[in-house]
């Protein structure tokens, strides 16, 4: 398990270094001179400039740069805003509340997707199923904005029983549809993976097995299939944390949560690339570690992966 | 279903060779033949595909679907319900909806196939080199797939978008989309490539005396692509769907261009007055999406054999 561990923390390093390197790469593309944008209409003298060049390294070569920028990420100091704000303080207020976010959004994939999964994979074929297999897909056709505008117009503006909108309220009141809205796509994808996983295990050996030792219905369900379904299901869920971090941008935007998404779709709208770059770093870090620790939990689950060949 | 094997009894002075032929009416088909024979049987594929037809006949020759002009607007039309002039309403500026939703068709059309058909066509190269030749160009391209494949779509779209905030050309989108949209594609072909070389046949066709390239183009890419085509059909409406959230965070086709994705975005504002400019080119959204996926999926069911039964 430590040797399995080992040789996968490794294999992340160069993935950490190719992204952060693909990143920092755009920035560098991006047309106009940076230390030009910052003074606006009044340039002051060139030396002053080059001053402001040398502070910033924008005299040396890419790679330094890029090695600048990397010290930067490790020591989680990302420079500051358009504003004088330091980036890393916007990251460290913001996080915690889209963090909130996402793991309320997770819970909402477990009850209800894992859920509805077990129900139409063990009864599959019926109208439940059907109806419960089509919306998913309808669900998935819709963009998440969307449905948060329909959402928030039919149960907050017409009906009146959640608040419309979060702003400072950062509570379970609030959160709820914005949390439901942001899993929507993940809860369809996990309804749709538990029941084929439920239909995968009904005709196996063990299940066999285990009706023809006489146990009922439910202990087969729930003790003997869930278990060895579930497996890619907590792959799943584990690995969409990071994507949901992304997808709260949409989510934040709709509902006016000042969460990290928030940030980044406000820096978007100044053009502040510094901003942007730095809080697509961190949730895309944040994606792959959580990937990786996913990875591990797998092989934890499933010893055919810790004694594969790896 | 009707072949009819026919056994003989060989006189005692007939050829050995002769022994062991036998006649059938069953066509020999290929997997194409088999697969079309399927498809056609699905009804799903049939609507689907006519939704689909509808639809790039919409893109091509919008002219056909609507007469009116979706950039010429009368603010004293604004605001208005359906009507025989305006089958869809106007919107606050007194466009006419059903206009807009027939003409943006071709933007959403033209980001969804372009990017599929760009993205795929890289992946299919890349994963067939990796999946190909392993070694240490496999472990390289793998890594390379591997960077790509870390960021989240979205991110990764803002991320680049960020260089073309000053164009509203079509290509930026589809180029942007296409950078993130070739690896899980090559993921698939090089997994695919990888089980087929390892079969029978490959090596009958090496044993042959083929040569490398022909295996790789005659037998091993024929042979793995199914997957992958299938998988390329939904991610179409998906696409399409990217494209809308990337208008509705501003990194789109510009305000001034006409496509579902921007004019959603733009409905938001106006959501409690006219809920019709949101409902129009959301629902033509949604159907193509959904008319997409079944298409795949249906053409899935047809070229997986293991489904077959």
């Amino acid at each position: 398990m430590a040797r399995y561990i080992g040789v996968r923390v490794l294999q992340t390093i160069p993935v950490v270094l190719g992204t952060t390197l693909l990143i920092y790469g755009l920035v560098f593309l991006m047309p106009g001179d940076p230390v030009r944008a910052m003074f606006g209409n009044h340039p002051p003298s060139e030396a002053a400039m080059n001053v402001v060049r040398r502070e910033f390294h924008l005299d040396q070569p890419f790679i330094m740069q890029y090695l600048y920028f990397l010290k930067g990420v490790l020591t989680f100091d990302f420079g500051k805003t358009f504003q004088g704000r330091n980036v890393s303080d916007v990251i460290a207020t913001s996080l915690p509340i889209t963090a909130q976010l996402a793991f309320l959004s997770i819970f909402f994939e477990i009850i209800i997707g894992v859920g509805l999964g077990i129900v139409t994979g063990v009864k599959k074929g019926r109208i439940f199923d059907n109806t419960v297999l089509m919306s998913t897909l309808v669900i998935i056709s819709i963009p998440t904005f969307v449905l948060g505008f329909v959402c928030q117009f039919i149960f907050a503006v017409k009906l009146g029983i959640v608040p419309a909108t979060v702003g400072n309220y950062i509570d379970i009141n609030h959160m709820l549809m914005p949390a439901l809205v942001l899993a929507s796509v993940s809860i369809s994808y996990v309804i749709r993976l538990t029941r084929s996983q439920i239909k995968d295990n009904l005709n196996a050996d063990y299940v066999r097995t285990a009706r023809a030792k006489g146990l009922d219905n439910r202990t087969v369900v729930l003790k003997h299939i869930l278990r060895n379904s579930l497996v890619p299901v907590v792959t799943y869920i584990g690995a969409d944390l990071g994507g949901l971090m992304g997808g709260a941008v949409v989510t934040e935007a709709v509902f006016n949560i000042n969460g990290i998404g928030h940030q980044l779709y406000s820096g978007i709208s100044r053009g502040e690339g510094v901003l942007v770059v730095s809080l697509v770093t961190v949730l895309v870090l944040i994606y792959i570690v959580a990937n990786l620790l996913v990875d591990i939990l797998y092989a934890f689950l499933d010893p055919r992966i810790r004694y594969g060949k790896s | 279903m009707n072949s009819k094997i026919e056994h003989f009894v060989a006189d005692y002075d007939t050829n050995l060779s002769a022994v062991d032929q036998f006649t059938s009416d069953k066509k020999v088909t290929g997997l194409i033949q088999e697969a079309w024979s399927i498809i056609i049987r699905n009804p799903l594929f049939w609507v689907s595909s006519v939704i689909v037809l509808i639809l790039a006949s919409m893109a091509l020759f919008p002219g056909l679907w609507s007469q009116t002009d979706p950039l010429v607007c009368q603010i004293s039309d604004s605001n208005l319900s359906g009507s025989a002039i305006h089958p869809m309403g106007t919107t606050l500026q007194g466009c006419d909806v059903f206009a807009r939703v027939v003409y943006g068709a071709r933007p959403s059309l033209a980001i969804g196939v372009m990017t599929t058909v760009i993205g795929t066509l890289i992946g299919v190269i890349i994963g067939t080199i990796a999946g190909f030749f392993g070694g240490i160009l496999d472990s390289i391209l793998s890594r390379v797939i591997d960077v790509f494949y870390a960021i989240p779509f979205i991110l990764a779209a803002v991320a680049v978008l960020q260089l073309f905030q000053s164009s509203d050309s079509i290509w930026k989108v589809i180029f942007t989309l296409s950078l993130f949209a070739w690896t899980s594609p090559a993921r698939l072909m090089r997994s695919a490539v990888l089980g087929v070389k390892q079969q029978e046949f490959i090596t009958a066709s090496v044993a042959l005396g083929s040569s490398q390239f022909r295996n790789m183009f005659m037998h091993i890419l024929p042979n793995s692509i199914s997957p992958v085509i299938a998988t390329a059909t939904i991610n179409i409406g998906g696409y399409i769907v990217a494209e809308s959230t990337l208008s509705f965070l501003g990194l789109g086709l510009g305000s001034n261009s006409v496509s579902w994705g921007q004019d959603i975005a733009n409905a938001r504002d106006n959501l409690m007055t006219t809920p019709s400019m949101l409902l129009w080119p959301s629902l033509f959204l949604a159907v193509t999406t959904l008319s997409f996926i079944f298409l795949g999926d249906s053409i899935r069911d047809a070229l997986d054999p293991k489904g077959r039964r």
